[in-house]
């Protein structure tokens, strides 16, 4: 078994892409840690399969008054964040942890203000390269799949750790 | 800080500081919640959270825009309205036009003020003041003499805010929201309980309240009244289709006047006696029909009775917009819409 590699906290379109997806499953057999905000987790994910997540071991993380005070001067400066997106990026800042998102508003804010940033492409290959799923059934899944977020989500830039 | 915001909330509520204490399983003190108020401090998010929980309300309204304000409001009442209840539809105007002024800015949308007509607000010292203003707005609008279809549609195209709520003892209620750069936004509120024809009139109630100021004693209700009689019903569509004098009306002819025009049977007859089409004998002997029917008394209603029908749908609209064009996310739609992710995912999409 290897150690835990990375806590990454997602954001609203990422935590839901990965809620109910076997991806998640094999993410966290292979110990990337998973982490939400808890304005998120209520707001989107306590009444869908996230409940099963939790139990898998998503976390969900609060923020201090000082994380929530940097939140909203976050979204007083881009109002166009959402207060969970915002949440993330402030936590992520707080906890030098990696931002998991599928908004290139988001990413781009992120990586303005020194937050890493990396996408669901990136965990699946990742996953992938790491063999968690059998090597068939990946490749299955993973090429349309790949197509599939591309064809919605732009070219954001993908790197490994 | 969430000061302002959490006040307003907690008035809403009902709650004292130890009663919100209480409704948060103990979580914080009412002292820490005082402090939170005040703007001495700011709670975490999990506080922040079972505080919303506790109030009825979003996280998004209690950490809102604190410079947004509502001012000269007023409520057209049934009832004296309790102080709770004015914080309640206070708390969501308020949340609402900063969602609204927050969609508008994404799309850059900017309107500078409503479309009245020019040197409006009016005074008005006598009803035949109010008909005029009505008539004044009809043609400054190109309305013609014609009925409207969806006045809450046309309001907002026109640059006045919209809102349904579901309200207690209150029909409706004219505001502004005052933003940071001093601008004044009207915004219309009526309730989304009522029947279609009892909304429509309330809207062109609270119209007349933006357009018109009373003097010389003349009461600013009916002022309101008599302006929304005027704009719904104009008087020479009234008496193309009725004549000029009437000695009696039959309720058969008053329900067909009523799908014409949209109103209720109410304020037709009342429309009628304004005119002086009907004699104010007939007048009487009418509305005693109607209150041995019960017409007059909740809830309301008469036969073909309108369903609600005027939710407006513009902010809607514009949150899909700027979505579809990438003005926001999509999380930023569902923070704004009240809904999550999956669901405007699902709308985005629409019927399968």
């Amino acid at each position: 078994m290897q150690s835990i590699m990375k806590v990454l906290l997602c954001d609203s379109a990422a935590a839901l892409e990965l809620a109910g997806d076997p991806l998640l499953a094999a993410a966290l057999d292979w110990k990337i840690k998973l982490a939400v905000t808890d304005l998120l987790y209520e707001r989107e994910l306590r009444a869908c399969t996230a409940d099963t997540a939790k139990r898998r071991g998503f976390r969900v993380e609060q923020l201090a008054p000082d994380g929530l005070q940097r939140a909203l001067e976050l979204r007083r400066l881009h109002p166009q964040l959402a207060l969970s997106d915002a949440c993330a990026v402030a936590l992520a800042t707080q906890r030098s942890w990696v931002l998991l998102t599928m908004n290139p508003m988001l990413a781009r804010l992120a990586a303005e203000t020194g937050v890493e940033t990396r996408d669901i492409e990136w965990l699946r290959i990742e996953t992938v390269r790491l063999e968690s799923l059998p090597p068939q059934e990946d490749a299955r899944r993973l090429d349309p799949a790949i197509k599939d977020r591309r064809t919605h989500y732009g070219s954001s830039e993908h790197s490994s750790v | 800080m969430i000061g302002k915001r959490l006040k307003l909330a907690r008035a809403a509520s009902g709650l004292s500081l130890r009663g919100l204490q209480f409704a948060m399983d103990d979580r914080v003190t009412a002292q820490a919640i005082g402090k939170y108020e005040r703007d001495e401090s700011m709670p975490g998010s999990d506080v922040l959270l079972a505080m919303s929980r506790a109030l009825g309300v979003s996280p998004e309204y209690l950490v809102g825009d604190a410079d947004l304000v509502l001012q000269g409001v007023e409520f057209r009442k049934k009832v004296v309205t309790r102080r709770k209840e004015e914080a309640r539809i206070e708390a969501n105007v308020l949340h609402f036009m900063e969602r609204y002024l927050s969609v508008e800015a994404a799309l850059m949308l900017r309107m500078e003020d409503w479309q009245h007509p020019p040197g409006a607000p009016f005074t008005v010292r006598e009803p035949q003041d109010a008909e005029q203003t009505a008539v004044a707005l009809r043609a400054h609008w190109g309305l013609g003499r014609d009925p409207m279809p969806n006045l809450a549609e046309l309001f907002e195209e026109r640059g006045i805010r919209v809102l349904t709520l579901d309200l207690k003892d209150v029909d409706g209620l004219t505001a502004h929201v005052g933003r940071p750069d001093k601008s004044l936004v009207p915004v219309i509120v009526v309730n989304a309980r009522g029947w279609g024809e009892r909304q429509r009139f309330t809207l062109a109630h609270e119209l007349g309240h933006l357009l018109m100021q009373t003097t010389g004693g003349l009461d600013t209700e009916k002022a309101a009244h008599r302006f929304a009689g005027a704009f719904l019903i104009p008087a020479e569509a009234l008496r193309a289709s009725v004549g000029r004098r009437r000695q009696s009306i039959s309720r058969g002819e008053l329900l067909e006047l009523k799908k014409l025009f949209g109103v209720s049977v109410q304020a037709l007859v009342y429309r009628c006696r304004d005119l002086e089409i009907l004699p104010d004998k007939v007048f009487s002997r009418l509305f005693r029909e109607f209150s041995r029917l019960g017409w007059r008394t909740p809830p309301y209603e008469e036969p073909g009775a309108m369903k609600a029908v005027q939710r407006p749908r513009r902010f809607e609209r514009l949150c899909y917009r700027a979505l579809a064009e990438g003005a926001i996310s999509e999380t930023k739609a569902a923070e704004l819409l009240e809904l999550t992710v999956r669901d405007v995912r699902a709308r985005m999409a629409g019927p399968i």
